[in-house]
């Protein structure tokens, strides 16, 4: 009778268990094995080791990808995480209309990572966009295209990165609201000052949905792709050529599946590293109420 | 009892959809199999809504003629098209015709995707009379004809002759040099202000065009390596150095908003040339609203230099299970006089010569350009280049790259050219 139920149990949750196995772990391990061959995805896959890993050494492409991709986590995920928090807070105080401010602000998020925004990004900052229409109206003289300039052109990512704060922004909206409102008048009755409050109550209460968000957008982060493929093109000069550009031109415009697959696995290690030292260095961080009852 | 009920429901919408999507599949293999039963061809094409407009409507003809044929498209632009087909080849899922180009025909053709269209010909399901041998041998590799021309071009300078004469300048395109178009270029350029030698579309001009002037080429004979001397490289990137220098060209990131045809430099009158192929002519000239020309390259050598090549191919998939059908279909494209009369020569003059007569006596004035301008190169040219390597796709994005650090000037001509023989040389001995 037992096993029949379980057989039942299994029976129900096959939908999912089929999905996950059809594609997500199967397609796994198909491009595990695929990182160890020369597949150009014409003809059948050749094995050749770790022939694709010793090849990245070497690849100057590889490398500036990797240093591209950590400028911009470095950036863009500090930059939306702080917008985020500023706006939550904000939010947070104000008693008009909350709702249809936090749906305006959330917006961004939905749509941010759509093509057509990435569209819009091309018109906003290209040499005749509306940027430079603007800052030429207020007496500068721009006259090069943001995204076309290898020393700008990252920023216009990270801009876009930063404008979508709205899924971050809700979570610490939600975390705000659980702090309770004693500590921050017995705060006040102490004559701390908002700053104070900010570093002492708020910081410390939110560290654990801090470290969530954190952790979150930036393996988000590492997995950018629509922006540098359809606002910059990776370029110029490779300044904008994120990780997962290189990796899909690699597989689709090279007919190197071999070697993409190799560089999926290298970006798979690379995050579980990082996110494993957040972990641990969140230890002295992060302050999880109620700890040691 | 109401669990068993449920079971029961779960294995019956279970069993439903099973058997729905294997329906489909069995129909689908069906079809192909009778021959005069309905059959459904699927036809992949990449270009811009002028092709889309004009193919579709061949593909209404065509389905008027024979109403047991379904034509399905499956166009897009050209960004993407490739890394969809080249999935579709692994997945052994080809649409039955497809558009395919220059650059990547190599890698199909050797891989065995296309069909070989010589037994067809043989057959008379395909009738390859009424064009030049020469031509079919542009699709062929190791004695297959994988894949047949959609048109014919040629590697172009259009131009705009009112700006030249504007500039005091007129064109001479039988003995101009590189010396010369330097000169108007950079005149033009401090008279008008505009871009005086265009976007010079350096990556095509050196692959198609000027190696072969200096007698060697882009890729050696053989092609596993590069063909050229590194002094021939280095000045061809001092021109461009030059002409960059002078603001005779756009600096990299006005070129990387040129998307389209529409934000051509010379279309929105930034620039008296336009660095193209042949069949861009009409396009252009309807976009820019004036008279535009069409000039050969600048010499010396442009004898040499110039050469007839395919402005893309058909082909048939070699896991089509209707091969025949689509040998039909794509005959009809190349060698029916209405069919060509509604494509209008938008992918290049027509390979046929029945149908190039037929077309001659009502071109309109931009296509009689194109047409007097293939028939001038075919006097002022040398045979088209072997197929290329496997991997030249990736020695022209290679190239792409190192222009770019040349025209930021991060890059000396020296360092960018040893910087490019150094990646195409990796690029070619992975292979």
């Amino acid at each position: 009778m037992r096993e029949k139920t379980n057989l039942l149990g299994y029976f129900y949750i096959s939908p999912y268990i089929i999905g996950l196995l059809a594609f997500t772990l199967i397609p796994m391990a198909i491009s595990l094995y695929l990182s160890f061959t020369d597949y150009n995805l014409l003809s059948s896959p050749r094995w050749i080791g770790g022939g694709n890993f010793s090849r990245m050494v070497s690849d100057d492409q590889f490398w500036q990808s990797v240093r591209v991709t950590f400028y911009y986590v470095f950036t863009a995920v500090p930059a939306r995480l702080v917008f985020a928090l500023a706006v939550a807070i904000a939010l947070k105080e104000l008693n008009f209309l909350k709702g249809f401010y936090r749906l305006v602000f959330y917006v961004p998020s939905l749509i941010g990572g759509s093509v057509a925004v990435a569209v819009i990004w091309v018109q906003l900052f290209s040499k005749d966009g509306v940027v430079n229409a603007f800052l030429n109206t207020l007496g500068f003289n721009i006259d090069f295209s943001w995204i076309g300039n290898p020393s700008t052109a990252i920023w216009t990512l990270v801009l876009l990165s930063a404008w979508q704060f709205g899924s971050a922004m809700l979570i610490f909206l939600a975390g705000l609201q659980n702090i309770p409102k004693d500590y921050y008048e017995a705060a006040s009755v102490d004559g701390a000052n908002a700053w104070r409050r900010f570093v002492r109550i708020t910081l410390p209460m939110l560290s654990p949905i801090i470290l969530f968000n954190v952790v979150m957008q930036t393996i988000n982060g590492f997995l950018a792709f629509t922006p540098s493929y359809i606002v910059t093109e990776g370029g110029p000069m490779n300044s904008t050529l994120l990780y997962v550009l290189y990796l899909f031109r690699r597989a689709f415009q090279f007919s190197d599946m071999g070697y993409a697959s190799a560089m999926a696995w290298v970006m798979l290690i690379l995050i579980s590293i990082l996110t494993a030292l957040i972990f641990s260095s969140s230890r002295s961080l992060v302050h999880y109420e109620g700890k040691g009852d | 009892m109401r669990r068993r009920f449920a079971t029961i429901m779960a294995l019956i919408l279970c069993s439903a959809l099973v058997a729905c999507s294997s329906n489909k599949g069995d129909t689908g293999s069906a079809e192909g199999d009778q021959g005069s039963g309905s059959v459904t061809l699927r036809f992949a094409w990449w270009g811009d809504q002028a092709r889309h407009d004009l193919t579709m409507e061949a593909i209404k003809l065509y389905e008027k003629n024979y109403p047991n044929v379904t034509i399905v498209p499956e166009f897009s632009g050209f960004d993407g098209y490739f890394d969809k087909l080249s999935t579709q080849a692994a997945g052994n899922q080809l649409p039955d015709i497809f558009q395919m180009n220059v650059p990547n025909f190599s890698s199909y053709a050797k891989n065995n995707l296309m069909a070989d269209l010589k037994p067809y010909a043989d057959q008379g399901k395909i009738d390859f009379s009424n064009i030049n041998e020469s031509v079919v041998g542009l699709g062929e590799l190791n004695g297959k004809v994988s894949s047949i021309p959609a048109g014919i071009n040629a590697i172009a300078l259009v131009y705009d002759p009112a700006v030249l004469q504007e500039n005091g300048f007129s064109m001479n395109d039988a003995e101009w040099t590189w010396d010369d178009f330097m000169n108007m270029a950079k005149s033009i350029t401090e008279k008008s202000g505009m871009y005086g030698g265009g976007n010079i579309e350096s990556v095509n001009v050196l692959s198609y065009y000027y190696f072969r002037t200096l007698g060697s080429g882009f890729f050696n004979a053989s092609g596993d390596g590069l063909g050229f001397e590194d002094a021939q490289l280095i000045d061809y990137f001092n021109k461009v150095s030059e002409l960059a220098a002078a603001k005779a060209i756009p600096t990299p990131d006005i070129v990387a908003s040129i998307k389209g045809m529409e934000d051509d430099l010379l279309v929105k009158g930034q620039a008296p040339f336009s660095w193209r192929f042949s069949n861009n002519l009409s396009s252009l000239a309807n976009l820019a609203g004036r008279p535009l020309e069409l000039a050969l390259l600048p010499g010396p050598g442009s004898d040499k230099g110039m050469m007839l090549r395919p402005s893309l191919y058909y082909s048939v998939a070699e896991n089509s299970k209707q091969k025949e059908e689509a040998v039909k279909f794509l005959d009809f494209l190349i060698n029916d006089l209405d069919a060509n009369d509604i494509l209008k020569a938008e992918r290049g003059v027509p390979i046929s010569e029945k149908v190039r007569e037929h077309m001659m006596q009502n071109l309109n004035e931009n296509q009689k350009k194109e047409f007097e301008y293939i028939s001038r190169v075919e006097q002022h040219s040398s045979a088209a280049d072997r197929p290329e390597p496997a991997k030249a796709n990736e020695v022209r994005s290679a190239l792409t790259d190192v222009l770019d650090r040349l025209l930021f000037k991060t890059l000396s001509p020296e360092e960018a050219a040893t910087d490019f023989k150094k990646k195409a040389s990796e690029i070619l001995g992975r292979s």
